[in-house]
């Protein structure tokens, strides 16, 4: 009977160890859509420029790579491929966004969070079919079959150009980036420590206000131009992409 | 000793001519050898895998079970109408009417959905997505008082009773009672063979896009516009929501064809009645354009009698609230260019599909 119970203390203690593993945390990358600083909740009506009206309807995007580069310059993988969508329809959610945990991360400091808008060019080389059903990729609703991409980033909706207050937005708009071209690295450059045995959270904001020119950056007419998911005709998509950096924003909680 | 073995001789005839095992209890069906033989689906290049639920492998015999299942009246409170009804090999697997009338002679309110495919549908079946799975699927038109109208109590004694689908059901699920017979199984032995229910691989379009033939001159602008490829031409809009393969996304979406004055306007809810929420209200689930040809008349509710109309609908732009999809907007083809794509819709026409042995009626 004494040794069972002996047993069964070194049985406690091994999980009890197990459990609290030595140097490593957990890290939540959060991503959520703002307009401005209000949660962008879809079919909200907001004031755009030219005296319009917008309304989004969907907004979502890949990432890829996403990790933590150590001060000697390599790189701790937390994800090779995230789809993150932003598309909701109530305010709880539009506030929490999409969150990624990961666990097992190495404690210590890091120089910076990494990753891409877009699919990294390997996968970007693959096609929906190559993938099981409950894989992102495998969404033949985005790829583009004649430009052998995937589509990297949606934003959809609604502009208002009347402005006549019936709340009937009167034009749809379809903004899709992709193509190896268009992957687009973002590295916050900042540190980042993952605490023993604890979490830590960055959140990314995605200003969608910011991103459409409205407040700063290359105004999108939305009316001059309301859909351009054709990567041979690019001047919106690249409007976007030069506009995300001042409308992505972070803060490590 | 002779007169004996005789006698003995005789019995063993007798008992065999029975075709009863005296040790077998009425409905037994342990006698029957089962060891269902695993089914390949024949999948055409490009397509993506067949998933089949861990809890429902395909094998030779459910799928020949299903099939006959599919094709047999029995599953109807009268007896008159099968799930082959509605789904009409030669159609596509659709019946040719804008919605579809059951036993008791009731239209429904939707059109019946082309099973080309059926199997790849992960996202919802149903215009309105409101069965997760073919399993899920076949067992609501039993029941449906616009459809087959019957019951499954009723519908299980039927088939119990019946001379053939006990053993049937033994070959196929090793069931050792008939009274083992579920509708349960019956659904699954029917989501079986609607899975093998695939694209040959042999239509224009798969044909061209394996570098196997040309396609004609018009035919080519067609699909140029279909996938917004030529700066020259159009963008029709048309892959965003019927991409390749499948030629469907497996979306539901408001494509503007209902003139409403808000998303809570819809006649049909579609999507928001099940999901509850009121932006998904008027979304349907994007059809395969396989066979198209073939599966007139079109929409959920089949109000497009030719795909002339349906063009039509979306170079027209159709109606705009909220949650129209933002690609339905006005196309502006000119009356060539909608021949031309017409023409390249037509080259999806799977005619071997249609009259593959393996999918037609086994009575």
């Amino acid at each position: 009977m004494k040794h069972i119970f002996r047993f069964m203390i070194a049985v406690l203690l091994l999980v009890v160890l197990s459990a609290c593993k030595d140097d490593e945390g957990s890290l939540t990358v959060a991503f959520t859509a703002t307009y401005g600083t209000e949660p962008l909740v879809m079919f909200d009506i907001h004031d755009y420029a030219f005296d319009q009206r917008v309304q989004f309807t969907r907004l979502e995007f890949f990432i890829s790579n996403l990790g933590l580069i150590r001060r000697d310059g390599t790189v701790y993988k937390l994800s090779d491929l995230e789809l993150i969508d932003l598309t909701f329809t109530d305010r709880g959610a539009a506030e929490t966004g999409v969150e990624l945990t990961y666990r097992g991360v190495p404690a210590g400091t890091y120089e910076s969070v990494q990753f891409a808008l877009g699919v990294d060019p390997v996968l970007n080389a693959t096609v929906p079919a190559d993938y099981s059903s409950d894989h992102p990729l495998s969404e033949t609703g985005r790829y583009w079959h004649a430009w052998n991409s995937y589509i990297f980033s949606k934003s959809e909706g609604n502009l208002d150009t009347l402005n006549d207050g019936t709340d009937n937005p009167d034009l749809g708009f379809a903004y899709h980036t992709g193509t190896d071209d268009f992957y687009l690295p973002i590295a916050t450059g900042f540190p980042i420590s993952i605490p023993d045995g604890a979490g830590e959270k960055i959140t990314f904001r995605l200003n969608y206000e910011a991103l459409f020119g409205v407040s700063v950056g290359d105004l999108i007419d939305i009316q001059a131009k309301p859909q351009n998911h054709n990567p041979l005709d690019t001047l919106e998509i690249n409007k976007i992409l030069d506009n995300y950096l001042g409308a992505l924003s972070f803060i490590i909680e | 000793m002779l007169r004996c073995l005789v006698i003995g001789i005789v019995l063993l005839v007798l008992s065999a001519g029975c075709g009863e095992d005296p040790f077998v209890e009425p409905g037994d069906l342990e006698h029957i050898p089962f060891g269902a033989t695993p089914y390949t689906p024949q999948i055409p290049q490009g397509f993506p895998q067949l998933e089949q639920p861990a809890s429902n492998p395909m094998t030779v015999e459910g799928v020949w079970l299903g099939r006959k299942l599919f094709f047999d009246p029995i599953l109807s409170r009268d007896s008159t109408m099968s799930c082959s009804s509605c789904h009409l090999q030669a159609s596509g697997f659709t019946d040719a009417l804008p919605v579809s009338e059951g036993v008791d002679g009731i239209a429904g309110k939707r059109s019946a959905m082309s099973l080309i495919n059926a199997g790849f549908m992960y996202n919802g079946l149903f215009w309105d997505g409101r069965a997760a799975s073919l399993e899920e699927q076949a067992l609501l038109p039993v029941e449906d008082p616009i459809e087959l109208h019957d019951t499954w109590d009723n519908v299980e004694a039927k088939l119990q009773r019946h001379p053939d689908y006990p053993a049937d059901f033994r070959r196929a699920f090793g069931i050792r009672d008939k009274e083992e017979i579920t509708r349960d199984l019956t659904v699954r032995a029917i989501a079986q063979f609607e899975r093998t229910l695939i694209s040959t691989g042999q239509s224009r379009f798969d044909q061209f896009m394996r570098g196997e033939i040309f396609l004609e001159e018009n035919e080519f602008n067609g699909f140029e516009m279909y996938f917004d490829i030529s700066g020259e031409l159009p963008d029709a809009e048309c892959a965003h929501c019927h991409a390749a393969p499948l030629l469907t996304t497996n979306g539901f979406r408001n494509n503007g064809i209902e003139d409403v004055a808000t998303i809570d306007d819809f006649p049909d809810l579609g999507l928001g009645a099940v999901t509850g929420d009121r932006f998904d209200n008027g979304k349907f689930k994007i059809p395969t354009l396989r066979n198209i040809e073939y599966t007139a008349p079109y929409m959920h509710d089949g109000r497009f009698a030719t795909l002339e109309e349906v063009i039509e609908h979306y170079n027209s732009g159709g109606f705009r609230v909220e949650n129209t999809d933002p690609l339905i907007r006005p196309l502006g083809l000119t009356e060539q260019q909608k021949a031309d794509l017409l023409a390249f819709l037509l080259t999806f026409s799977d005619t071997t599909f249609l009259t593959k042995e393996a999918f037609s009626n086994p009575f």
